[in-house]
């Protein structure tokens, strides 16, 4: 307490409770800096929410937002005196009032210091925001064929690329498939986005105008989906994606999203853009819940404090994205048609005095370097001003000019009591944010106040209800998965296929005089193999239909803030916890996920655990046996499946945590959106795009291994027809790797070449099994029990599943690790350690299991 | 001769989707494209 000076910390504050932050004291550099960049920055009121059910960690609200932060992080936030705080409050006052008196000529006020910028920037906000419908301000205009817009004839044509940046779950890859008509994975959590993305704005025919098709004139426009970033510091992956694009493609012009529920933490973004002098146009979005949730917004004011267009939309709507695009092409031609020479929209108040004087000390030294980088200056310096090691490196500065620089940032850093340049340079924008959301917006509700995902959130992280709700969540999608309706549905296209679908072909082609072998070929391999795994389609799209509600109605958000005190435990946080639950849908882009990860070493115990989660391709493989098998206990069994990856997921993380990474745990930071009701659009578009997915990968590469399969097994080496199965290429090879199997009971040729199959796509180990065994998709589970029993008993049945369950993902998935992991070595270790805790627990639960059943 | 000309584009078909595979395994492609990130360098669209 001593060196906080008698204050208050945050981690004090009992859930209620408000206080006036004095200053972020965590000794990691980099979880200050995100701390200070979410805008916990000196002055600024929070208030305590509630407490995770565990104890760890909590909500605050700050800023018209929901942020969630560990306990011990937390206690490393000082709070102000109750002096302190009127101090500040009534500096800020009069700074408040300094401003307004020095604000735009245009509003009637004095002249600022920096006439000609705001002249500038006053001029820009007007010719875009006037309600004229000209493209822009040019005298040859002409009619656009489509849309009958009057446009810059020399304008048309020039291809355009607007690159969409804005703050996590604000609504860019919704607006990007609005904008492109594509369908990118949407969903209400941060970090959906980790690459960039790429899409075409089609132009539409003259009648579907307004339709929910947006007119180019003719442009060849692209949209570029950044991921989302709270600031363009270099500590993540997304804010060097996202930076280095605009600074090095230079995008045509910039369209900035901003949540408009959540307007203060998103304008700090805002800010840090202007300073990468692009042409910029500010998206305000979700403009339907702001005015839904009572709030107001001046969008003319805010453009003129800006000094950029400010065009309110709703993606998720539709509203104002047509003319969004009009604006967005008024800019480009304004560019274009120079309208707005040595463009820079930076507004002259976004810096103290003080900072605002370190920073031209820093230009004069770095001008010419920055220039020769290709670098925008007034980003290179205040970049500089805030030891950004990237731009350091970039610069190449001879040793003299850096010392010289340095000096000057050890200068700004000490004069205040903060003593660190990051904070001060963050606490900078938030001043100037905060003067400029004084003046654009009123809330309705002051802050603390119960809003509509409080009161859920009573419920949903409730101190004892919270994990029962979750796992009860959880077992009724089990349930409704593979039990209920989705065994219903599953059983209709089994029924379909092999009742109907192969009799009739089979009986088609014989009639005409087909080959008998090409018969075989097309109903025992090709509508076998693809047809046991089509039967499981119903549950896919059920299991994603589940998931895509949890993800767009903001609880998987929930669940990392429930959560991170069990991960922490065995090394992981909560953030963790998201890909490792998309993982139960496919390890592939879970694996891709973990790049949200915020150090390293979370980054490897992620995808590390992550083929623990059964992925949905090993559905029809648990379908299949748990069905012929344990008919009555099926969804239990299934369920068991999923217990054991996760806990033996768990003992992994346990063990690395000990052995592989030992150290500090990383920061959790993460925002708690509020809760939204899902689309039917998005949820139709999630379901649609696992459904094609998986009928793409039936129709190709299950097709292929059916194909190959059947003619390994109805052929000896001597290419010769065989009536054995066990005679064929495939059984001689499965015969050599068979007896590794046999301390599990499943020491087969077939089961052990359905298992090889499997790590090519593990939907192929269904298809192997029906091909092998011969059994008839619309069997009844006894039949296939039977058709199965040559090699499986109930006991090595488990065995063989909880096998499958642990051992090596698909290609696919292992190559992506090696990508994600950049080490040939932890990718090895990955594969064996999956194959040695396969190998071992199935040989465990054979054994355990054998006083149990057969 | 239907049923020749049947087996060859069978055989021709299966051959592509190997390859594909193939080809696709490299990139980390895991048989669909809807939430590849790397669809725009891919080609396959």
């Amino acid at each position: 307490m001593d060196d906080r000076g008698g204050r208050k910390s945050l981690g004090e504050l009992l859930p209620g409770q408000s206080g006036h932050i004095y200053g972020v004291n965590t000794a990691d550099k980099r979880v200050r800096r995100r701390i200070v960049d979410m805008g916990i920055t000196p002055g600024t009121e929070v208030t305590v929410v509630k407490v995770a059910p565990m104890g760890d960690p909590i909500e605050i609200a700050l800023r018209g937002y929901s942020l969630s932060l560990r306990q011990e992080d937390a206690l490393q936030i000082t709070l102000m005196r109750g002096g302190e705080k009127d101090a500040l409050q009534k500096q800020q006052r009069q700074a408040l009032a300094e401003y307004e008196r020095r604000s735009h000529s245009q509003l009637g006020h004095e002249r600022d210091t920096d006439a000609e910028g705001h002249r500038r920037a006053a001029l820009l906000t007007e010719a875009f925001t006037s309600a004229s419908s000209a493209c822009s301000r040019v005298d040859r205009m002409e009619e656009c064929d489509v849309c009958a817009h009057k446009i810059d004839p020399g304008a048309e044509n020039q291809p355009v690329k607007l690159a969409l940046v804005g703050n996590p779950n604000c609504g860019k890859t919704t607006l990007f498939n609005a904008m492109t008509g594509g369908h990118e994975y949407v969903g209400n959590w941060p970090g959906v986005t980790v690459e960039k993305k790429e899409g075409r704005v089609k132009q539409p025919n003259r009648g579907a105008v307004g339709k929910n098709a947006i007119c180019t004139h003719g442009h060849d426009m692209t949209l570029v989906d950044l991921p989302g970033i709270y600031s363009l510091s270099p500590h993540s992956m997304e804010e060097i994606i996202a930076r280095r694009f605009i600074v090095d493609e230079k995008p045509d012009a910039i369209i900035n999203i901003v949540d408009g529920t959540n307007l203060e933490r998103n304008l700090y973004l805002t800010v840090q853009l202007m300073e990468l002098e692009r042409p910029m146009i500010v998206a305000l979005n979700m403009m339907d819940e702001v005015e839904k949730n009572g709030d107001c917004i001046d969008v003319n004011r805010l453009s003129l404090e800006l000094g950029v267009p400010v065009i309110p939309i709703s993606a998720r709507t539709g509203m104002g994205v047509d003319e969004l695009a009009v604006q967005a092409q008024k800019l480009i031609h304004a560019i274009h048609t120079q309208f707005h020479e040595g463009f820079n929209i930076e507004p002259d108040d976004l810096y103290d005095d003080f900072t605002h004087m370190a920073h031209h000390r820093i230009g004069k030294l770095v001008e010419s370097y920055a220039k020769a980088a290709g670098l925008p200056l007034h980003w290179t310096q205040i970049k500089l001003l805030e030891s950004d090691q990237l731009i350091k490196e970039s610069l190449g500065l001879p040793p003299e000019v850096e010392r010289q620089v340095e000096a000057v940032v050890a200068e700004y850093a000490a004069a205040s009591p903060l003593g660190d340049n990051e904070s001060m340079v963050a606490d900078s924008r938030y001043r100037y944010v905060g003067r400029v959301c004084a003046l654009a917006l009123k809330r309705a509700r002051k802050q603390g106040e119960a809003s509509r995902s409080n009161r859920i959130d009573t419920l949903l992280t409730h101190k004892f209800l919270a994990l029962p709700i979750f796992f009860g969540i959880m077992m009724l999608i089990f349930g409704l998965t593979f039990s209920s309706l989705g065994a219903f549905l599953s059983d209709w296209v089994s029924e379909a296929i092999g009742s109907f679908i192969i009799p009739y072909m089979r009986e088609t082609m014989m009639a005409s005089g087909a080959f008998s072998w090409l018969t075989g070929l097309v109903c025992d391999g090709i509508l076998t193999g693809v047809g046991g795994v089509l039967t499981f389609l119903p549950q896919i799209a059920i299991l994603f239909f589940c998931l895509s509600l949890l993800e767009d109605s903001g609880y998987m958000s929930r669940i990392a803030f429930i959560m991170d005190k069990p991960m922490r435990r065995f090394g992981l946080s909560g953030k963790s916890f998201i890909p490792l639950l998309m993982g139960f849908g496919c390890t592939v882009p879970a694996t891709m996920g973990a790049r949200t990860m915020d150090n390293e070493k979370d980054k490897r115990m992620t995808i590390l655990l992550l083929p623990f989660m059964s992925c949905s391709a090993k559905l029809p493989v648990y379908g299949l046996i748990a069905g012929a098998f344990f008919a009555k206990g099926r969804a239990l069994v299934i369920f068991s499946l999923y217990a054991i990856g996760i806990l033996l997921g768990i003992l992994s993380g346990l063990l690395f945590k000990k052995r592989l990474f030992p150290g500090e745990d990383a920061p959790f930071v993460i925002e708690l959106p509020p809760y939204r009701v899902p689309t039917a659009r998005n949820t139709f578009t999630h379901v649609w795009e696992r459904v094609h997915h998986f009928l793409q990968k039936a129709g190709t590469i299950i097709f292929a291994m059916s194909v190959v399969l059947w003619f390994l097994q109805s052929f000896d080496p001597r290419l010769a027809l065989v009536e054995d199965a066990s005679k064929s290429i495939l059984g001689l090879l499965g015969g050599l790797i068979a007896p590794l199997f046999r301390p599990q009971g499943f020491g087969s040729w077939q089961a052990a070449v359905a298992l090889l199959t499997g790590l090519i796509a593990k939907e192929a180990v269904v298809s192997s099994l029906a091909m092998f065994y011969g059994f008839s998709l619309s069997a009844e589970s006894g039949a296939v029990a039977t058709a199965l029993s040559g090699t499986f008993t109930p006991r090595s049945a488990y065995a063989f599943l909880i096998f499958v369950l642990l051992y090596v993902p698909c290609a696919a998935a292992v190559s992506t690790m090696q990508r994600e992991l950049q080490s040939a070595k932890w990718t090895a270790f990955a594969v064996f350690w999956q194959v040695a805790v396969a190998y071992v627990i199935s040989f465990v639960a054979y054994m355990l299991l054998g006083p149990f059943l057969p | 001769m239907i049923w020749y000309i049947l087996a060859g584009l069978i055989l021709l078909y299966t051959a592509w989707c190997l390859v594909r595979w193939w080809k696709g395994r490299k990139k980390g492609c895991h048989g669909g494209c809807a939430d590849c990130p790397k669809r725009e360098r891919c080609g396959r669209r």
